[in-house]
């Protein structure tokens, strides 16, 4: 885990391209009020990233080889009912997998529309303060 | 009708029959005669003797459709002497009346395998036409009134003879009948054996071609899951990461110029790389250099590619249908691609493309380790490339053996069917 400011939303972002991954890592850090605390390259290092303390935001990648994003999200959410995870991928959302609803994640974004006010409006709607 | 294409055979009996017929008819006559010029008047001698040359010419006139293999209008011509023949002894000699109706009879006879069942229905009314006609004119006729003149027992004698000969001739006709019957069976039969080994083999190439068929659609349904994967993972990728990077870099352009300008080198580097892979994406679906200059500058191009060491030799190769080019392309990339995976790091390779006249040939040999051909079979990419030259009416042939080499072989018979496309289109 990273180091962070004590008052920023940590989150994780988890996706198998590595260069999207640093894309929303720097989109991430350059949005106030929001620390990335750590990276993922599988649904299974990131099962294994998200902590047992504090509320967490997870960008989950939905197409990932190994777990992938949809069941990785459903265990975490299933073990850490705090934890927001927002689903993100390159597909719209009608073609999106029928369990994608169903796993506990909080939202889907398209990968393209992911943004800083995108991040602050999830937070907001789904996080502790919005639930 | 040309039945002696059928049946060989039949041509050279009714040759056989002709000659027996003149034969019969002449040795009759000279026996006629004879006696006409010790008993009768010399004057139907030559009535006699115009009567039989009369017959000679029509019987010789059957020789013509009889070369052509129209046996049916030989028979015809022969059947139609005959009678008038027997017709006209008849009025000399009806008390051998007898040896005319049975001499009537053979043609009928001989011609029964060799004409159609309409033909031989007017061929039996005429033949019951013409022993009536006879009957009439041995009752009615006995112009040179020889029966008086001739002692009995000669005439006796020249019915008996005459009746023998005719009785053979005719069991002799009965027994050539038989082996034309017999051949055209065995022809049926030949045939009928031949018209179910077409079938098999109909059937046969019927099942490879659904077969082949079912092959090229999932390979094409495979090809178009790679370039979706290839897409998503690659170049949509990249361009979603650029757009977010951007998106970055424009809100950090004030607050922290430095990072902003990184971040706008790392855009730039990063589109370069994303331009690639489309470019390389868009050239393994179909190379532009293919589609605007065909297969002399295609297959250098593969070839300069290539992971080992290739050399490529083209002859007389023009520009070709869209779908013969693809398919010479990918088979010798395919061939390329096998080579680098399987004939061994120290192989060498050489493609041979030649045109001649409407046919294109390409061989592709390696040095390599080979393969038994017998043990492995085709791999998948060996079936791809017989699946890719079957839809535009090729084969492929390969020879390998272990260390031995590998050599394959793709022949399009027809390649230059449909050109349509503008060679000279620029590159885009």
């Amino acid at each position: 885990m990273m180091m962070m400011p004590d008052s920023a939303v940590p989150v994780v972002v988890v996706d198998d391209h590595a260069m999207f991954r640093k894309a929303a890592v720097a989109l991430v850090a350059a949005t106030e009020g929001f620390a990335v605390v750590g990276e993922a390259d599988s649904g299974e290092t990131a099962v294994e990233l998200v902590g047992t303390d504090g509320p967490v935001l997870v960008l989950m990648d939905i197409n990932m080889p190994g777990m992938g994003g949809i069941e990785a999200a459903r265990r975490i959410c299933r073990d850490r009912p705090g934890v927001v995870v927002v689903l993100v991928s390159t597909y719209d959302p009608a073609d999106l997998p029928a369990d994608a609803a169903r796993c506990g994640a909080s939202g889907y974004v398209h990968k393209e529309h992911l943004a800083p006010e995108v991040l602050r409006r999830v937070w907001e709607q789904r996080g502790p303060g919005g639930r | 009708m040309a039945q002696s294409s059928i049946l060989p055979e039949a041509g050279r009996r009714f040759r056989r029959f002709i000659i027996a017929d003149l034969c019969t008819i002449g040795a009759g006559t000279v026996f006629l005669l004879a006696i006409y010029g010790w008993v009768v008047h010399f004057g139907y001698i030559l009535l006699l003797a115009g009567l039989v040359a009369g017959l000679g010419v029509l019987v010789a006139s059957a020789a013509r459709p009889l070369a052509r293999g129209d046996l049916e209008r030989s028979a015809t011509i022969v059947c139609l002497a005959t009678w008038a023949v027997a017709i006209g002894l008849t009025l000399l000699v009806p008390v051998l009346i007898p040896v005319f109706v049975l001499t009537g009879l053979m043609p009928v006879l001989f011609a029964l395998p060799y004409v159609s069942r309409a033909r031989l229905r007017v061929f039996l009314a005429t033949s019951v036409g013409g022993i009536v006609t006879l009957g009439l004119l041995a009752r009615l006729q006995d112009v040179s009134g020889l029966a008086g003149k001739v002692p009995g027992w000669l005439m006796d004698s020249a019915l008996v003879i005459a009746l023998s000969i005719l009785g053979g001739l005719i069991l002799l006709i009965v027994w050539q009948d038989a082996d034309t019957l017999q051949d055209a069976l065995d022809q049926v039969m030949s045939t009928n054996r031949a018209l179910q080994a077409s079938e098999e083999l109909l059937a046969r190439h019927a099942d490879e071609l659904a077969e082949s068929r079912a092959r090229v659609v999932a390979a094409t349904d495979q090809e178009r899951r790679r370039i979706e994967r290839d897409l998503h993972d690659g170049a949509q990728q990249r361009l979603v990461a650029l757009a977010v990077n951007l998106l970055v870099a424009r809100q950090q352009s004030e607050a922290d110029p430095a990072r902003s300008g990184l971040l706008l080198d790392q855009v730039a580097d990063q589109l370069q790389v994303a331009i690639a892979e489309i470019r390389d994406l868009a050239h393994g679906i179909y190379p532009p250099l293919l589609a605007n200059r065909g297969l002399a500058e295609a297959l250098p191009a593969a070839v300069a590619r290539a992971p080992l060491a290739a050399r490529l030799v083209t002859t007389d190769i023009c520009r070709y249908p869209a779908d013969v080019e693809a398919a010479v392309y990918f088979c010798c990339l395919e061939g390329l691609q096998n080579a680098a995976k399987h004939a061994g790091p120290t192989a060498s390779l050489t493609i041979t493309v030649t045109g001649s006249g409407h046919g294109l040939e390409f061989e592709i040999i390696d040095t390599g380790v080979g393969f038994d051909t017998t043990d492995t079979g085709r791999g998948s990419g060996l079936v791809n490339m017989a699946d890719r030259l079957a839809v535009v009416g090729g084969t492929l042939a390969i020879d390998s053996r272990p260390d031995g080499g590998c050599r394959i072989i793709g022949t399009i018979p027809n390649a230059t069917h449909n050109i349509t496309r503008d060679a000279s289109r620029p590159l885009g």
